[in-house]
């Protein structure tokens, strides 16, 4: 099965799901669909890169885990966005964009 | 914050890993289920979106795994495995572990030891605020030579009162300069008990100052205290406080009779301070302040001054050389040819021990290599055997870091193994070293293992591990697994390198082996001759003891002291005479081995141009029959040779040789134009100070015309020596019950004590040697057994080729022969490119003894040999059809 997250940009995975948890409170899985989503089939995350993230954001105290109860009487992790979080993503959507337009530039030349 | 939460999260997935693992569980089983519903949602019968669900998780447990290594934790928890691991291993191989942590231990154990040693004597700070600021001053003889009646002595000298007032005027290199009088007086102390001599020291008032010291009751000396007329007072020792005083915690300012003279004690100095020299008791120094009033001759002061911060021991050198040269101009009579220098306490203190103790650990470092490479043989044999399981694990997918690590873990496993071991073995023997080495070498009471000799075991025994784990670990990941899987295990492919570094670690072994052996065969043989060298007398059966007659009692104007010291002594003669068991009994001022030694220049009637070096000795006539001294010519001396008679002195066969190479000395006069002494005998050489060194010419004189200062008194006694000490003892006491009998001890232990430094370094490089010895045994037999097992395949065909077993022991006793003949001639090599070290060490024997050199090699390569032949002997055992099948 072909794993489209490893096409991402190195650390982009990282920036990803802060993105994404900057809207709301979401589970594992709904991250990954989200991504996929907006992205409109481009990245599908695939779990063995999904959790490793969870668990470095986690540590690095971005994000915070929150057990919360399903419709089927089960619980399920969410993760929410800590103030830190918040800003870095601000400093990461920052430098995302000079690189961008850098990388932008370098290939406009090329051509 | 973030290595905080890092940490506590690191820990939880360690210590509450079942929760942990639990919660991971259920967010990816909500993971599949949020992922079924999704694809329900699209069109999916249930059976199907669980499929595709699992098809796009993969692996559950790749992911988990994924997830676990993400943090340090899994790190660390590979690293247990590991070391689990190792440790299985190492209880799989219980005869392997044992000899590599016995080996790492016993070298470990013998260098933390000397380490310990070492560390207290030349590193550990002395005692004093401030001690690398502490320096001693000195004079310095320009013209000095060596003295042959004084071998011990150098060029530098103690100073005079005008002296060390110039130096301590130099306040811009000192901050203080204290003093105190060059040899320690005996105090006789008396009591309700049994009187007692103490050595106390005559210091300046600020010598504590100087040295940083204060006393833990009263206060030390006050400034002026060291003036004439204000010394009255004392400092205790704690010792001697405790001892006669019960600890009196009221002491100052009581008053203590010292010598027939009443002091009041001001303080008591804290337990183990002995400045210089096991003092127990200080009084001031009388210094006469009118410089004027002072020789520069009488240079009988021990400086010792605190440098200014910043000030070098150099720069301090400098100033004292300046003061020198104007010294040697302006007093040219008395300070002509005197220098000065500054030499560090510690090094003062130390004298040539420093040396020595670099010797030996130079020694142990030997030891530690030869465990070492023991270590490294054994890991590099044992990794060519595990080359088949290294594969296997690579072949399941262990990275080649993995694979190094656990190689790594293994062998540090082993070294910290050894390095406890190691350290349970040092802690005994420092307390064995101190005990054997006490009286020889200074600062070695306080010994014990401290926190330095712990790291630097552990350093010895994780460099040992590391250097042993690198070369069969690199071996290992380089490994090919394809080759490695498809060899038969125990076949003896791709060992050929791992068996030449094996032989190259044995040769080196045998040759450091071979170095501590030759060295410790010297000290041996030095031992042999200083145990068996002619004294000169006989030092069997002989008790000795020190009596001084206090002058206050005795007198102190001379003529006084002779008459009613005679007659004290004539009575003690008389009465021990008498005692059983004493079968003749004599006094002499200065004897052999006591530590005391006195000189003069004599010259002779008719050659008045020429002097001639002597030592005095004061006995009376029964010493030399007593001491089993004989009489060349002439006649020893009588009851006769006394005031009423002529003036008689007896010499030994060196200074009459010296002196009458070819003529008979008796009759002759010599001593000075004002007296001169009749020469009535001439008898052998007695050895003095030092076992090593042939007696210095001496003159004798009867004591009944010449009355000693001290005097010692021997007895030549039918049984064990020790046994009369009582009853002498109280036959003095009979005739004055307050005069102390000091120093009792036989001939014989005198002796040793003069042994006990040569008797200390010998044994230690002998412990050195033989534990080198044995490693290098086992380091031999390690390597043959090794190859033996790997050669068992083709052992097996040549015995079924019809090879006897004869053929077979010579040829696996041979190649280990071939390797310790290497390694004894690079040892001996080596021994003597290295005899510099020994030289001031050795008696009677040259560092180049053929004969020690054939003995140790011949030992060692006995051991080796022997090695070689037990492997060889098992490997003639094999049944050539069970050896034909291993495969």
């Amino acid at each position: 099965m072909p794993d489209k997250a490893s096409g991402l940009v190195q650390g982009t995975l990282d920036m990803l799901i802060l993105r994404t948890l900057a809207l709301e409170p979401m589970h594992g899985y709904g991250i990954a669909l989200r991504i996929e989503q907006i992205s409109r089939g481009v990245f599908r995350v695939n779990p063995g890169s999904l959790f490793p993230a969870f668990r470095r954001l986690e540590r690095a105290g971005w994000i915070k885990p929150e057990w919360r109860p399903t419709e089927n009487n089960r619980r399920a992790k969410y993760y929410q966005l800590t103030e830190r979080g918040r800003k870095q993503l601000k400093t990461e959507t920052a430098e995302w964009g000079r690189q961008i337009a850098a990388i932008t530039r370098i290939m406009e030349i090329a051509e | 914050m973030s290595i905080l939460r890092n940490l506590t999260s690191g820990l939880r997935a360690l210590f509450h890993k079942q929760e942990v693992e639990q919660e991971m569980d259920e967010e990816l089983r909500g993971y599949l289920d949020a992922a079924m519903k999704e694809k329900m949602r699209s069109g999916m019968r249930p059976e199907q979106a669980l499929r595709a669900a699992r098809v796009e998780m993969g692996s559950l447990d790749a992911v988990k795994e994924e997830i676990r290594s993400n943090g340090w934790e899994s790190t660390l928890e590979t690293l247990w495995q590991d070391l689990r691991y190792g440790l299985r291993q190492l209880r799989r191989n219980p005869g392997f572990t044992a000899v590599a942590v016995i080996t790492l231990a016993l070298g470990i154990g013998a260098s933390t030891a000397l380490f310990s040693v070492v560390n207290s004597v030349l590193l550990r700070p002395l005692p004093y605020k401030d001690p690398d600021r502490l320096v001693m001053l000195f004079e310095k003889d320009k013209t000095f030579r060596v003295d042959t009646l004084q071998p011990d002595r150098n060029a530098l000298m103690s100073t005079s009162i005008p002296g060390l007032l110039d130096w301590r005027a130099r306040t811009d290199v000192f901050d203080e300069v204290g003093a105190y009088f060059w040899f320690p007086s005996r105090f006789v102390f008396t009591s309700a008990r049994e009187p007692e001599e103490v050595f106390g020291g005559k210091v300046t008032a600020n010598l504590f100052t100087v040295l940083g010291v204060q006393p833990i009751l009263g206060r030390s000396f006050l400034p002026g205290e060291d003036r004439p007329g204000e010394n009255d007072k004392v400092l205790l020792g704690y010792g001697f406080w405790q001892r006669r005083f019960n600890s009196d915690p009221g002491i100052v300012g009581k008053s203590a009779a010292l010598s027939g003279r009443t002091y009041t004690v001001v303080g008591v100095m804290p337990p183990g301070f002995e400045f210089p020299r096991g003092e127990q008791l200080w009084i001031p120094y009388a210094l006469e302040i009118d410089p004027n009033k002072q020789s520069r001759n009488a240079k009988n002061l021990e400086v010792i001054a605190r440098l200014k911060a910043g000030v070098s021991v150099e720069q301090a050198e400098t100033v004292l050389k300046t003061l020198a040269a104007v010294s040697e101009q302006r007093f040219p009579s008395q300070q002509k040819n005197w220098t000065a220098a500054v030499v560090p306490l510690r090094q003062h203190l130390m004298g040539d021990t420093r040396a020595r103790l670099l010797l030996l650990f130079g020694a142990t470092g030997f030891v530690v290599l030869i465990a070492c490479s023991n270590l490294a043989n054994m890991l590099l044999a044992r990794g060519v055997l595990r080359t088949r399981e290294l594969a296997m694990r690579a072949a399941l997918g262990a990275g080649r870091f993995r694979l190094l690590r656990q190689v790594i873990v293994e062998t540090v496993l082993l070294a910290v193994l050894g390095g406890a071991a190691g350290l349970a073995i040092a802690i005994w023997a420092v307390r064995a070293l101190v005990a054997l080495g006490s009286a020889t070498v200074p600062q070695l009471q306080g010994v014990h293992p401290d926190w330095r000799v712990l790291s630097f075991a552990l350093g010895c025994s994780l460099t040992a591990g590391a250097v042993s784990a690198l070369v069969p670990a690199l071996r290992a990941s380089r490994t090919d697994v394809n080759e490695a899987l498809k060899q038969t295990p125990g076949a003896s492919a791709a060992s050929g390198s791992a068996r030449g570094l094996g032989g190259a670690l044995v040769v080196s072994e045998l040759a450091l082996a071979l170095v501590l052996l030759a060295g410790a065969g010297l000290m041996v043989n030095t031992m042999a001759h200083l145990y068996t060298v002619d004294l000169g007398f006989q030092p069997q059966n002989l008790l000795t003891m020190r009596i001084t007659l206090p002058a206050y009692k005795y007198g102190e104007i001379w003529r006084i002291y002779a008459v009613r010291a005679g007659a004290f002594f004539d009575q003690v003669l008389e009465r021990v005479k008498a005692l059983p068991g004493v079968r003749s009994a004599a006094l002499i001022d200065t004897l052999p081995f006591s530590g005391v030694q006195s000189g003069t220049d004599i010259i002779v009637e008719g050659r008045v141009q020429e002097t001639f070096a002597t030592h005095t000795r004061v006995a009376t006539s029964g010493y030399f029959k007593t001491m089993d001294i004989p009489l060349r010519v002439g006649r020893f001396f009588t009851e006769q040779d006394n005031n009423a008679t002529a003036p008689v002195a007896i010499i030994n066969d060196t200074l009459a040789r010296q002196v009458w190479p070819n003529d008979n000395p008796i009759g002759k006069h010599i001593g000075s134009p004002e007296k001169w002494l009749t020469i009535v005998g001439v008898v052998g050489a007695a050895r003095h100070l030092r076992l090593d060194l042939p007696a210095g010419p001496e003159t004798y004189r009867p004591q009944a015309q010449e009355v000693g200062g001290e005097m010692f008194l021997v007895l030549r006694t039918s049984g064990n020596p020790t046994r009369l000490a009582p009853a002498v003892r109280s036959q003095i006491w009979s005739i004055d019950k307050d005069q102390p009998v000091e120093d009792v001890r036989t001939m014989e232990d005198r002796i040793a004590g003069y042994a006990a430094a040569q008797r200390f370094y010998t044994s230690l490089l002998g412990i050195f040697a033989a534990l080198a010895l044995a490693l290098a045994g086992v380091g031999v037999y390690g390597v043959n057994s090794y190859s033996v097992s790997q050669r068992r395949h083709e052992l097996g065909i040549r015995m079924a080729l019809g090879a006897q077993r004869t053929d077979i022991l010579n040829l696996v006793v041979g190649q280990g022969f071939k390797l310790t003949l290497i390694g004894v001639i690079v040892g001996v090599a080596g021994a003597l490119a290295l005899r510099r070290f020994l030289s001031g060490l050795l008696y009677g024997v040259k560092p180049t003894d053929p004969l020690t050199f054939v003995l140790v090699s011949l030992i060692l390569t006995a051991i080796a040999l022997l090695a070689c032949y037990i492997p060889a002997r098992r490997a003639t055992k094999v049944d050539p059809m069970v050896a034909l099948r291993y495969e």
